[in-house]
């Protein structure tokens, strides 16, 4: 089980025009290229303003791997991706950010099946993974686990 | 602005074959969906959720501060095409949007490829850009204006 890399990293570099219209022009770059604002992306995006009466507004630099051995996916009482659980994270800067699990398995939660077990081996080894490697979109770190709860598909609610 | 983070985007699929999108958040510079920050979440989200794991895409977006050319003649469906050869003879087609007025031919068509400006682009393009499968781009050897608009009614 392992994610093969794609040879190629993409580049899309997004262009407004005065009347606030934006268009895209795309590249494949080096997978060695990992910053979007140095190397090949901002050498690309600065030849193309220079030819462009629209404005350069972004540089994003995309990379992808696909699963080669994805195995099976497994069964339970919230197997669907409609089924979520939804999980608060505090982070350093204050805030809080949301990750929803789809098709979370039943020993992340309590008995109430619907608020989160943060005592869960599971839980804890995410909360563990996300507070050492993950961070906010803004680049804050993520300090722990504020709490979560099952989400109930729409169709499925009681009026 | 450069980026705060790199956004990591896994699509993951249930036993009905149903795909959604899981997103999280690492330290900016993070590329390689194989770095072991990015493996050590994704292999602790796979644990806790039926899904599997298929494909991963990370990335990093640079904001760009400026203004647009006030006026200008094309507009953002008004773009340069440029066919480009990759080393085994596969064309790529390179399109850059609201083109100046000064990089088109009198035909107002054709892209004046002996302009300064679009020599430098298609430098930088040949220099830095591949195709998808790492195939080094070769050669661009013209350029054409090319509009999605509908032709003006008489």
């Amino acid at each position: 089980m392992a994610w093969d890399r794609e040879p190629s990293n993409q580049v899309k570099i997004a262009v407004q025009d005065y009347n606030g219209k934006i268009a895209t022009s795309d590249y494949w770059v080096s997978q060695s290229e990992s910053d979007p604002a140095a190397g090949a992306p901002a050498a690309i995006a600065d030849a193309l303003q220079d030819i462009s009466a629209g404005q350069v507004i972004s540089v994003e630099l995309l990379s992808r791997a696909t699963q080669n051995a994805p195995g099976v996916a497994g069964t339970g009482p919230y197997d669907t991706v409609m089924d979520k659980l939804a999980l608060e994270f505090n982070c350093a800067d204050g805030s809080k950010i949301k990750l929803q699990l789809p098709g979370p398995k039943a020993a992340l939660l309590q008995a109430d099946h619907f608020n989160v077990d943060s005592s869960a081996a599971l839980v804890t080894a995410l909360v563990s993974a996300m507070t050492t490697n993950a961070v906010n979109a803004q680049g804050a770190a993520i300090t722990g686990l504020a709490g979560g709860y099952r989400r109930i598909p729409p169709r499925l609610k009681r009026k | 602005m450069a980026a705060a983070s790199t956004r990591v985007t896994i699509t993951a699929q249930d036993r009905y074959k149903n795909e959604i999108r899981i997103v999280f958040h690492v330290a900016a510079g993070i590329v390689d969906p194989n770095n072991a920050a990015v493996q050590a979440v994704v292999t602790a989200i796979n644990n806790c959720i039926n899904p599997v794991g298929l494909h991963i895409e990370l990335t990093q977006v640079n904001a760009v501060a400026g203004s647009a050319v006030v006026g200008a003649d094309y507009v953002a469906t008004d773009k340069a095409v440029f066919p480009a050869l990759d080393e085994d003879g596969q064309t790529h087609n390179y399109k850059v949007p609201s083109i100046l007025a000064t990089i088109v031919d009198d035909d107002g068509v054709s892209i004046d490829m002996a302009n300064a400006d679009v020599a430098a682009y298609v430098a930088a393009v040949t220099t830095n850009a591949q195709g998808r499968n790492g195939v080094a781009i070769t050669a661009i050897n013209s350029g054409y204006r090319w509009a999605s608009r509908k032709p003006l009614k008489n």
